[in-house]
C-alpha cells in the first residue's frame, strides 16, 4: 500500500497506541491478520463493538456496586464480559484493571474495590478517546482508497 | 437415536452440507457468547475455518436453535458465563438432548472452571483470547464423537445386519479420516449412505436420523428399564418392551447409553454433595428436583419409603403447598422423614429403588394431584426427565410397583439439570431435605438461577428466593415451565412472541399427561424472583431478549412435542405466523386457569401480577410475533437467526439423514 500521508499518521497512532500499552501488539497484529479483502472492515467493527458495549459494561458495574445491597450478580458477569472482550481485542490496560478489580471485589473488598473501579474507568474514558480517533482514521484511509 | 446411516451421515456432509468432500470445511457451528466482540471475533475465525458459522448470544436461543433443527449442527461453541443459563447446564442439555460436542470457553482460566468443563462433558475448554489455531482443529471433536457412537451402536447389536456391516465401513473411514480429510472417505461413505437408506427404509420406519424421544417415548423407555432393572437393561429387552413400532435396537442402545451416563452422574454428583455415601440420600438428591415439584416432600416420601400412608403424603402435600414462607422448615421434617426412610428402605439405593413399590393406590392418587407440577420443570429442563416424570405419572396407575423407582428416575433426571445449577450455586438446593427449595428445579433453575447470576457468583442470592417461589409454583403443568420462566424473565416483551408458537404444545401435552393449568405458573416464580434482577438485564440483554424468548419457548416446546410432531417443529421457524395464532389462544388459556390454580398452590403467590403480566406479554406476542425477523436482529446486524432457521428448515427437509 502507497504510504499516503494518512496511512503514515495511522501508524504513527497505531504505534503511540502500543507503546503506551493501551493496546497489546500481537494480538492487534493478530486481529489484523484476520482481515481480508471481504471483510475490511472488521478491525473498526470489533473495537466499535468493544468501545460500545465496555462503557455499557462499566456502567453497570458502577451501578451494581453503588445499590444497596450490592449486585453481585451483574456486577460478575459484567467484570467477566470485560475481562473477556478486552483480551479479545488486545485492550491490555483495561484487561488488567479490570482483573485487579474483579479481585478485590471477589476478596470482599469493597472500598478498595471502588477505587479500583474508578481507576478503570479513568483508564477506560483515555482508551475510548484514543480508539475513537484512530478508528476514524482507519475509516478515513478506508476511504481515500476507493 | 442413531441410524446407521447416522454415523455416515454424519461425517459426509455432501447429504446435508454440501461440502463433505473437503471436510472439516462445511463443518457447522453454533457460537455462544453474550458479548458482541467476542462473538464477533469467533466468527470471524470460524469463517476464515471455512465452517459454517450461527452465532447467537443466548444460551435459551442457542437452545432453541439446536432443538428446532436437531441435525443442523455439528458441534456447539459455548461461553460459559451466560446471562439466562449457566454455560455447563446448556453444555449438559445439549449432550443429554442432541448429543453434540460442546466446546467450552472462558475469561477466566482458573483450574476450577476448566474442570467443571471436563465433568460436566465438554470435550475441549478454550482461554480467550481465543486463537484460531484453536479453532482448526475443533472438527476432531466430531469426528470422535461420532466414532463412540458408531462403535456403541455397534457393539450392543444390531436388528439390521447390513446395517453393521455398512457401519463397520463407515467407522474405518472414520478412522482414515481423520488422518486425512480424504474425499474418499466422503464419497465412499455417501455410497453407502444410499445403500444403506433403501435398507433401512425396507427394515424400519424410521428415516430420520435422530429418533426424538417424546414424553411418551421416554416414559415407555424409563418403565421398560425399570422393570428390567437398570443394572440389566439391554437394548434389546428394552425395545422388546416398549414394543415401539419403528424403534430401532440402536435408538434405544444410544438413548440408554445417554440416560446411564446421566443417572451416573446423578449419583455420583448426588453422593459428593451431599458427603453422604447413602445411597438413598443421593437418590433423594437426584429426585430433589422432582420433589420439589411435587412440594418436594410428596417425592422424597413416596420415593423414599413404601409405606408411607396416604395420609402423611396428603399431610406432607399440604404442607408443601402452604409452605411458601415455610420452606426452611420444610426441610426439617423431611430430613427426619428421609432419615427414617432410609433406615426402612434401605433398597432405596439407585439401583434398587427403581423396585420400590410404593403405597400405589393411595400414593397415586396423591401424586395425580401434583404431578404436574413435576412435568413443567422436567419437560422444561431436561427432555428425557420430563418423559420420565410423565410416564411416571401416567405409569402410577399401571405399574403401581414401578412408582416409587419411577419417581425416583424422574427425580433423578430432573435433578441432573439440578447438580448443574447446584454445582454453580449454593449448596442449598442438594439437600433431598430441601426440597422445597430445590429448585425450579429444570425449568426455573436454567432459566432463573442463571438470571440471578448463580453460576457466575456463586453466592446463590438469587437463588434461594428463586427456589421458594418456584417450588412452590412448581405444580403446574409440563413443559414450558422453563420455557415460560425464561421467556419471562428476559422479558418482558419481545421475548414472548416466540411463545405462542409453540404454546401450541402445552396443550396438547396438557391432554396427554395432565391436566389443566397452563404452563405457566412456573413464570410466576421466576418472575418474582427475577424482579430484582430485571433492570438489570433487561437494560443490558434488551436486544438479545426478544430473540431469545421466542427461541426459548420454541425450544421448549419441542421438547414436549410427541415424535410425530417433531418435524412440524423443526419447520416451525418457517411458519410461525400460522401456528403462532393458534398457539396464542392455546396458551392464554392455560396462563389464566393455571393462575388459579396456582393461587391456593403459592402461597407467596405471586400469581396475580405474573399473570397479568404475562397474559400482557401473550397478546403482545400475538401482535409481534409476524416481524420475527426483526426481533431475531436485534443485537446483530446479520439476520442471523432468520436465516440459520431457514436453512436448517431447508436442511431439515433436504438433509434428513444428518
Amino acid at each position: 500500500m502507497a504510504s499516503t500521508p494518512l496511512r503514515q499518521q495511522l501508524s504513527i497512532m497505531r504505534q503511540s497506541l502500543f507503546d503506551e500499552g493501551l493496546l497489546d501488539h500481537d494480538q492487534v497484529s493478530y486481529l489484523e491478520t484476520l482481515e481480508n479483502e471481504d471483510d475490511p472492515d472488521f478491525i473498526k467493527n470489533i473495537f466499535t463493538l468493544f468501545l460500545r458495549d465496555s462503557t455499557k459494561y462499566i456502567d453497570s458495574i458502577e451501578k451494581a456496586l453503588e445499590t444497596s445491597p450490592v449486585d453481585y450478580p451483574i456486577m460478575e458477569r459484567m467484570m467477566y464480559r470485560l475481562k473477556g472482550s478486552s483480551a479479545s481485542i488486545g485492550a491490555s490496560k483495561i484487561n488488567g484493571e479490570t482483573n485487579t478489580l474483579r479481585k478485590k471485589i471477589h476478596d470482599g473488598d469493597m472500598e478498595s474495590g471502588k477505587a479500583s473501579l474508578q481507576k478503570l474507568k479513568a483508564e477506560h474514558a483515555n482508551f475510548k478517546d484514543k480508539l475513537v480517533v484512530y478508528v476514524g482514521m482507519l475509516k478515513q484511509a478506508k476511504l481515500s482508497e476507493y | 437415536m442413531l441410524n446407521l446411516g447416522y454415523c455416515k451421515g454424519s461425517m459426509s456432509t455432501a447429504s446435508s452440507g454440501g461440502v463433505s468432500d473437503q471436510f472439516p470445511v462445511g463443518l457447522r457451528v453454533l457460537v455462544v457468547d453474550d458479548d458482541p466482540t467476542c462473538l464477533v471475533i469467533l466468527e470471524k475465525m470460524l469463517r476464515i475455518c471455512l465452517y459454517e458459522v450461527t452465532k447467537c448470544n443466548r444460551a435459551e436461543i442457542a437452545l432453541s436453535l439446536l432443538r428446532e433443527n436437531r441435525n443442523g449442527y455439528d458441534i456447539v461453541i459455548s461461553d460459559v458465563h451466560m446471562p439466562d443459563m449457566d454455560g455447563f447446564k446448556l453444555l449438559e442439555l445439549i449432550g443429554l438432548e442432541m448429543d453434540l460436542p460442546v466446546i467450552m470457553m472462558s475469561a477466566d482460566d482458573g483450574k476450577n472452571v476448566v474442570m467443571k468443563g471436563v465433568t460436566h462433558g465438554a470435550c475441549d475448554y478454550l482461554i480467550k483470547p481465543i486463537r484460531i489455531e484453536a479453532l482448526k482443529n475443533i472438527w476432531q471433536h466430531v469426528v470422535r464423537k461420532k466414532k463412540n457412537e458408531c462403535k456403541d451402536l455397534e457393539q450392543s447389536g444390531s436388528v439390521e445386519e447390513g446395517g453393521d456391516r455398512q457401519q463397520k465401513q463407515s467407522e474405518d473411514a472414520d478412522y482414515s479420516s481423520s488422518a486425512n480429510e480424504g474425499s474418499w472417505k466422503n464419497s465412499k461413505r455417501r455410497k453407502d449412505e444410499e445403500e444403506e437408506v433403501d435398507e433401512r427404509d425396507d427394515t424400519s420406519t424410521l428415516k430420520k436420523p435422530r429418533v426424538v424421544w417424546s414424553v411418551e417415548l421416554h416414559q415407555q423407555f424409563v418403565a421398560a428399564v425399570n422393570q428390567l432393572g437398570i443394572d440389566k437393561a439391554v437394548p434389546k429387552k428394552i425395545l422388546e418392551l416398549m414394543n415401539v413400532p419403528g424403534l430401532t435396537r440402536e435408538n434405544v442402545a444410544s438413548h440408554l447409553q445417554k440416560y446411564r451416563l446421566y443417572l451416573r452422574r446423578l449419583s455420583g454428583v448426588s453422593q459428593h454433595q451431599s458427603g453422604m455415601g447413602n445411597s438413598f440420600i443421593s437418590t433423594q438428591e437426584a429426585t430433589y428436583g422432582s420433589l420439589s415439584s411435587l412440594n418436594g416432600l410428596d417425592l422424597q416420601t413416596l420415593a423414599a419409603a413404601s409405606q408411607i400412608p396416604a395420609q402423611s403424603l396428603a399431610t406432607l402435600q399440604a404442607a408443601g403447598l402452604g409452605r411458601s414462607t415455610a420452606k426452611p422448615r420444610m426441610p426439617m421434617p423431611i430430613v427426619d422423614q428421609r432419615n427414617l426412610f432410609s433406615f426402612e428402605n434401605p433398597k432405596l439405593r439407585f439401583g434398587e429403588g427403581q423396585q420400590q413399590h410404593l403405597n400405589n393406590g393411595k400414593q397415586i392418587n396423591l401424586l395425580h394431584g401434583i404431578p404436574t407440577t413435576m412435568e413443567p420443570k422436567q419437560l422444561a429442563n431436561m427432555h428425557h426427565s420430563a418423559q420420565s416424570l410423565g410416564s411416571m405419572n401416567m405409569q402410577l396407575n399401571a405399574h403401581g410397583d414401578q412408582s416409587g423407582s419411577l419417581l425416583m428416575q424422574m427425580s433423578q433426571q430432573q435433578s441432573r439439570g439440578q447438580i448443574l445449577n447446584e454445582a454453580t450455586s449454593s449448596q442449598v438446593p442438594r439437600l433431598p431435605s430441601s426440597i422445597g427449595q430445590p429448585i425450579v428445579n429444570n425449568a426455573l433453575a436454567s432459566g432463573v438461577l442463571a438470571r440471578n447470576g448463580l453460576a457466575e457468583s456463586g453466592r446463590g442470592t438469587g437463588f434461594n428466593p428463586v427456589s421458594q417461589s418456584s417450588s412452590t409454583m412448581n405444580f403446574p403443568l409440563n413443559t414450558t415451565a422453563e420455557l415460560t420462566v425464561t421467556s419471562f424473565a428476559l422479558g418482558s416483551a419481545p421475548g414472548v412472541p416466540s411463545l405462542t408458537s409453540k404454546g401450541m404444545f402445552p396443550e396438547e401435552i396438557n391432554s396427554e399427561i395432565k391436566g389443566p393449568g397452563g404452563f405457566i405458573i412456573p413464570s410466576y416464580d421466576i418472575f418474582s424472583d427475577l424482579q430484582h434482577h430485571r433492570s438489570h438485564d433487561w437494560e443490558l440483554q434488551n436486544a438479545g431478549m426478544t430473540f431469545n424468548g421466542s427461541q426459548q419457548s420454541n425450544s421448549l416446546q419441542s421438547n414436549v412435542d410427541v415424535a410425530s410432531s417433531v418435524l412440524d417443529h423443526q419447520g416451525f421457524s418457517s411458519s410461525q405466523s400460522n401456528g403462532q395464532g393458534r398457539n396464542i389462544s392455546a396458551v392464554g388459556k392455560p396462563m389464566f386457569s393455571a393462575g388459579d390454580a396456582a393461587d391456593h398452590v403459592n402461597a407467596q403467590s405471586l400469581g396475580q401480577p405474573l399473570n397479568n403480566f404475562f397474559a400482557e406479554n401473550l397478546v403482545r406476542v400475538k401482535t409481534e410475533r409476524v416481524p420475527d425477523a426483526s426481533l431475531q436482529t436485534t443485537l446483530f446486524n446479520e439476520q442471523f437467526g432468520q436465516e440459520d432457521l431457514m436453512s436448517a428448515l431447508l436442511k431439515q427437509v433436504g438433509f434428513r439423514l444428518y
